[in-house]
């Protein structure tokens, strides 16, 4: 079994976890203007990958797939439930849940293994609420692919589904979009570094500003996407 | 659960106080404190039988090593407002953070609020503060912290290595929020998605049965009233409103944030907050912090 092609498909924006309809509180900086061309985007998703992504997505992506290498099932339902807790608005907790239950789904066909099973089960029962995160971790580490590459795929591909959400949004040129994905792709390799060396005290530390913005999006007027 | 402080090595300062209510009045039952943390007499602000309680660090302000230990239990039915007597100030640190450990435990129909005076984090500072509750569901939390920079000597703003400030919410026994804000200034810490450009960062922590999402929407719209100008959210930027947001947790209650450029624009963020729970949940006066 390849490996890279299991990665592509896990990674395809094409794949249907609903990540086309979330901005992760994007939209709120493109009501107010702040992100509004090229180079504004460029600079708010630098941002989104130094804070959200770093200090909790790639944390908890780290967690779960050490947890899904034992095959401890305990450990993973304690990951589900402190991410429940500390994802605090409730458009990104929606968000990370939303797509975590559709990943999950789409796993059991595409990318099964014995941990996505018990986690589906555990999420089935009550006993987990599904976070994306965990499903992306267990579908790609089930399938044999190790920590550091599920960490760089999972940011790079959800800059990916961002970048491109804007692109419709803004709007922005197809070029002007990969242009801002080439200078990102050089951007996520020290973001991989730093989550692997994260202080166990930061998982989770909200960016305020950002947070602000995604609790604003709640009660924004026109809205294009869900979160 | 581990504490970050190893319990061989003496406290800088200590506080316990356990607080139950008597007839129409909740009152210390219990009380003890040792190095320099203190704790001012209560007194009744308001006719509710709601004591504040005073918390003084006579040293005046926070060295590198510290270690500070609270821990206060509100027994059931009993309601208590805890607060500083002036702002935390946090100097360098080089013999390591500055650490804060707060045990608080919230008893069935207990009410806690904890509005303390700013944190100031000085050039060089390392501040590490963990907050453990404990509540029963029909309990009611307000916590309320205030964070900005110290003033340094080359006048550039936010010099302090590390703010941490770390809270665990168990309610009936379940873990439920966790609530963790991170400022590190030399590490990209204060770009646009962290600070906005702005000097103080706030916070409210609100779990409590009432807090629901009709509770949500009328803080909302009462915060909009009062911190937005009328062209909306662009105006309100220019104008330099605190940037506020609340959001409901996944059990019953609201976080709020906001940025703002001073301690009175960050106060009266808060204090709208706490002020309309007092009025529309326990039919009580507005917060009356003046110091003693």
């Amino acid at each position: 079994m390849s490996r890279t092609s299991t990665l592509l498909q896990l990674t395809d924006s094409a794949l249907p976890t609903g990540a086309f309809s979330h901005s992760f509180g994007l939209e709120a900086y493109l009501e107010s203007g702040e992100v509004r061309d090229e180079a504004t985007l460029l600079a708010w998703l630098e941002g989104f990958l130094a804070t959200q992504l770093t200090h909790t997505d790639a944390v908890a992506i780290r967690r779960a797939h050490v947890a899904s290498h034992a095959e401890d099932i305990a450990q993973i339902e304690a990951l589900d439930a402190e991410l429940t807790a500390l994802l605090i608005p409730v458009q990104i907790r929606a968000a990370s849940l939303k797509m975590g239950r559709r990943l999950l789904e789409i796993a059991r066909d595409a990318f099964p293994s014995r941990i996505v099973e018990e986690y589906s089960t555990a999420v089935a029962e009550g006993g987990c609420r599904g976070h994306y995160t965990i499903a992306f971790a267990l579908a790609g580490g089930g399938q044999g692919l190790d920590e550091e590459t599920l960490v760089e795929a999972y940011l790079y591909s959800t800059l990916t589904s961002l970048a491109y959400n804007a692109v419709r949004a803004i709007p922005l040129g197809q070029l002007a979009g990969q242009r801002v994905l080439a200078t990102l792709r050089t951007k996520v390799p020290a973001a991989v570094v730093r989550s692997r060396a994260a202080d166990p005290r930061h998982f989770g530390a909200a960016a305020p500003a950002l947070e602000i913005h995604q609790m604003q999006h709640e009660h924004q007027r026109a809205r294009l996407f869900m979160s | 659960m581990t504490l970050s402080v190893h319990p061989a090595v003496p406290h800088t300062g200590e506080l316990r106080l356990r607080v139950a209510r008597r007839g129409s009045r909740s009152t210390a039952v219990g009380q003890f404190t040792s190095g320099s943390l203190r704790v001012l007499r209560a007194h009744y602000p308001d006719s509710s039988g709601q004591p504040s309680f005073t918390f003084v660090n006579p040293g005046g302000g926070y060295l590198g090593g510290d270690s500070y230990a609270t821990r206060v239990e509100v027994e059931e039915g009993a309601s208590v407002l805890l607060t500083t007597q002036s702002a935390t100030k946090v100097y360098r640190t080089p013999q390591g953070p500055v650490r804060a450990v707060q045990h608080l435990h919230l008893g069935p129909g207990a009410r806690l609020e904890s509005v303390p005076d700013p944190l100031i984090a000085y050039r060089e500072a390392r501040y590490h503060q963990d907050t453990h509750v404990e509540m029963a569901p029909d309990a009611s939390l307000a916590l309320a912290e205030i964070v900005t920079q110290g003033w340094s000597p080359d006048r550039k703003p936010f010099r302090f290595e590390e703010v941490s400030l770390v809270t665990r919410v168990r309610v009936g026994g379940r873990f439920a929020v966790a609530d963790n804000l991170l400022i590190q200034p030399s590490d990209g810490g204060t770009g646009p998605l962290m600070l906005g450009g702005r000097s103080h960062v706030a916070s409210l922590l609100v779990v409590d049965p009432r807090a629901d999402d009709g509770a949500v929407a009328a803080v909302r719209a009462l915060l909009a009233e009062r911190f937005e100008s009328p062209g909306g959210r662009a105006a309100a930027h220019s104008s330099r409103e605190p940037l506020v947001g609340v959001s409901r947790l996944a059990v019953p209650g609201f976080a709020l944030r906001a940025l703002a450029d001073s301690t009175q624009s960050a106060e009266a963020v808060i204090h709208t907050v706490l002020n309309w729970m007092r009025a529309s949940w326990h039919g009580q006066a507005p917060l009356d912090l003046r110091k003693l």
